[in-house]
């Protein structure tokens, strides 16, 4: 009786798949399979792990944390009390206001990011003598940090010692100098133009992206049968690059429905209200009302917003695709 | 890559992932209660400037007092606080001793079972601090007869700071009613320099206006019992006498343009750089014209707050004592803690001492000697208040109500009252009406 012997280790390593006796091939497989599936999850774990702990985790406890009167200050006083703090939500003005401002935000900066980006984006696409150096400063508002510009914005429009007023005053526009962050009126027109000058670089990159990846036929085409430049635009680039503005769209909403820093920072949702957003007047209730409940339900909507709007961009996507 | 290196990968990216999990889960060395443990020693404290440097000498000197029991110091920005200090308390992360501004934090500091009931030893060390046994310092530490912090720094806002400069400069003189203050800003018109140094942006500068000229308007007791909504309201005629004052003095133009866009830094820095004549803030602005990096060109002055009714002068005063220390309850260290506060309260370590050197108006025994003679004005005006019979101090009014009346109305509100973009009667309504859905739970 021939027996085959027990591939080396060695052998095992170096033989290929077909030189090496079926049995070991078999036990190879499982043990390649194996070894991928547990490969894989050790590689995959560390990442979890973070998100979990950064992510899951804090957004699980805050809606749980939304059906509790918690102040914030030790465990033992979570209590549950259902869902008052939903019905609170509802009579208090100065979260309808939030609301209110939130969606103003997210409609005005998202209209105003997408088109000076798209128009930026068509204007700088073809190589030109300086478009890199335009490029550059275009995107350089995007990396700015959050809270050196809300501070530097402050300074700026300081009526006494800022730079704006003096500005406008030299120029022989004097009538538009005024309280800018201290008028009601102005304050948050101040802080969208503050967003979209922050926020429009980003999107501009995603276009050029998305024009790049066009295919040129289609526009040459349209050219050979005498399109113009906007028609061209209109009917030509615009409908190829609708997936790009669905993603630009859902981007700009989702920035603007969780925007804090640059209010928390230049007005603290002031003068009485007039720029507070759902997530400094929710930052409020948590840290300095001793409403750590409250504040999570005030959260919790906003989650629920932003996943309106995923659900929203996923279904476009998929009639997108289909089309 | 051959198998022994994937299973070594493999095993580096589950070790490492299980550390992060452990440490994710935290793992702390938790010791409710205990009196000791191997936790580092803290302090945290909200000082800055030649504040937070008198802090770390009286560290760095307890420290070499008691090198087996070194403790660190943690400044924390004011604006912070609230989180930074809320954050370690509940997550369990707490420092040995706390200094945070008393009253209406020592109350849900103390309900959410976070403080070291330190009656005995208050009671052991109360001749170590003027005032000590004052009602001022027990609605600043004590709950339900305990008391649960010590006092250190008292502040108050019945002064204003002048430059005398600008005063000399357009022939002014001290305002000693608030007519003699909207003169001065019929005068200062259209010279570019300001009357009112006063930003609102962070709320309570504007506040402390409010409750100077409500002191003035009503009384202690008026005002106790209509942050206790029993035997008064809000909207009751001397609050809207007094939020009128506001609104009509914001009218005359006494406060700067765009009043409720910058905060205190900006309100601070248009004083100091000789934009302004007065500016109104607390006893412990003398320790920013201590500080060699704010010292203002000219030599400041400070001249009482104006009165609304000069022939019915009040001498009740807005201060309190919002720089106090306490010792959280689950520190593990609790016994440091009070190691700690036997010495910084011992008037021969000179720890209150070196606090009043650097302008600000401590409390311990002997501490007044150093003041400069502005400081023993402010320190002087507070103990003839507290001399007089009845409540004559009462603290920030924040600090007797929740944040939803305090940090919430009290703040946006008056603030709007100044820019004038809101009427005293709806102010006093809307703070009305927290106060009473703040009682209702």
């Amino acid at each position: 009786m021939t027996t085959v012997a027990r591939p080396t280790e060695h052998q095992r390593e170096t033989l290929t798949t077909a030189e090496q006796p079926r049995d070991t091939r078999q036990r190879r497989k499982s043990h390649i399979a194996g070894t991928s599936k547990v490969g894989a999850a050790g590689f995959i774990l560390p990442g979890y792990f973070f998100y979990a702990g950064f992510l899951l985790i804090p957004l699980v406890l805050t809606i749980l944390l939304s059906f509790t009167n918690w102040n914030g200050i030790g465990y033992n006083t979570i209590q549950g009390n259902g869902v008052k703090n939903y019905v609170k939500l509802v009579n208090d003005p100065v979260f309808l206001q939030a609301l209110v401002h939130n969606g103003v935000f997210l409609a005005t900066t998202v209209i105003l990011k997408v088109v000076l980006a798209f128009a930026l984006a068509l204007a700088v696409r073809r190589a030109f003598p300086g478009g890199g150096f335009f490029r550059a400063v275009f995107v350089i508002p995007s990396i700015l940090s959050l809270i050196v510009v809300s501070l530097l914005l402050k300074f700026l429009v300081d009526p006494n010692n800022g730079l704006i007023n003096p500005l406008l005053r030299s120029i022989g526009l004097g009538a538009f100098a005024g309280s800018w962050l201290g008028d009601p009126s102005r304050a948050l027109p101040v802080l969208i133009g503050l967003d979209v000058w922050l926020g429009f670089g980003l999107f501009l990159f995603v276009f050029l992206a998305g024009m790049s990846a066009l295919p040129a036929d289609v526009s040459e085409a349209a050219k050979v049968d005498g399109a113009k430049p906007w028609q061209e635009t209109w009917f030509v680039t615009i409908p190829l690059l609708a997936p790009t503005f669905r993603l630009v769209v859902l981007l700009g909403c989702i920035e603007s429905l969780k925007v804090f820093a640059t209010v928390y920072v230049a007005t603290s949702g002031g003068p009485n209200h007039s720029t507070e957003v759902l997530a400094t007047w929710a930052f409020f209730q948590a840290f300095t009302g001793n409403q750590v409940g409250y504040g999570s339900a005030i959260m919790s909507v906003l989650l629920v917003a932003t996943l309106i709007l995923a659900v929203f961009y996923v279904r476009a996507n998929q009639k997108g695709n289909i089309q | 890559m051959s198998a022994r290196r994937r299973r070594a990968l493999t095993s580096l990216a589950v070790l490492a992932g299980s550390a992060v999990a452990l440490t994710g889960c935290g793992l702390s060395n938790s010791s409710s209660g205990a009196a000791s443990s191997s936790k580092a020693l803290t302090v945290w404290h909200q000082f800055s400037g030649e504040g937070a440097g008198a802090m770390d000498v009286v560290i760095s000197d307890y420290n070499k007092k008691n090198p087996d029991a070194k403790f660190k110091g943690r400044s924390i920005a004011n604006d912070e606080a609230n989180t930074v200090v809320r954050t370690g308390l509940s997550g369990n992360n707490p420092p040995t001793v706390l200094q945070y501004e008393g009253y209406q934090q020592t109350k849900d500091f103390v309900k959410a079972g976070q403080l070291l009931d330190i009656t005995d030893w208050y009671n052991q060390h109360v001749d170590d601090f003027t005032y000590g046994d004052s009602q001022a310092v027990k609605d600043a530490c004590e709950v339900d007869g305990k008391m649960y912090c010590i006092p250190w720094n008292v502040d108050t806002s019945e002064q204003l700071f002048i430059n005398p400069d600008i005063m000399s400069q357009y022939s002014l003189t001290a305002p000693k009613t608030v007519d003699d203050l909207k003169a001065i800003a019929g005068t200062l018109k259209g010279t570019g320099i300001n009357p009112v140094s006063l930003y609102a942006g962070d709320g309570w500068p504007a506040a402390h206006w409010w409750f100077l000229l409500t002191i003035q308007r009503c009384s202690v007791d008026t005002i106790v019992a209509a942050a206790n909504q029993d035997g008064a309201k809000w909207d009751d005629p001397c609050f809207l006498q007094s939020a009128q004052d506001l609104y009509d003095i914001g009218q005359a133009g006494v406060f700067p343009q765009g009043v409720e866009g910058q905060d205190y830094n900006a309100m601070l820095q248009l004083f100091l750089s000789g934009k302004a004549a007065l500016m109104n803030t607390g006893t412990w602005f003398n320790a920013t014209l201590a500080d060699k990096a704010t010292k203002p060109k000219f030599e400041t002055e400070a001249v009482a707050f104006p009165q609304v009714d000069p022939a019915k002068p009040s001498q009740q005063i807005l201060g309190g004592f919002t720089n106090v220390f306490g010792l959280p309850a689950n520190s593990g260290n609790t016994d440091a803690g009070l190691k700690f506060l036997d010495y910084i309260a011992d008037p021969a370590n000179g720890a209150g001492a070196k606090f009043a050197k650097t302008g600000l108006v401590n409390v311990i025994i002997g501490a007044d000697k150093e003041m400069e003679p502005r400081v023993k004005a402010s320190y002087d005006a507070i103990a003839a208040a507290l001399a007089l019979p009845g409540n004559n101090v009462i603290a920030y009014f924040e600090n007797l109500v929740p944040p939803s009346v305090g940090e919430d109305i009290m703040y946006n509100g008056t603030a709007a009252l100044t820019s004038g973009s809101m009427k005293p009667q709806d102010y006093v309504t809307q703070l009305q009406q927290a106060a009473e859905a703040a009682a209702a739970g």
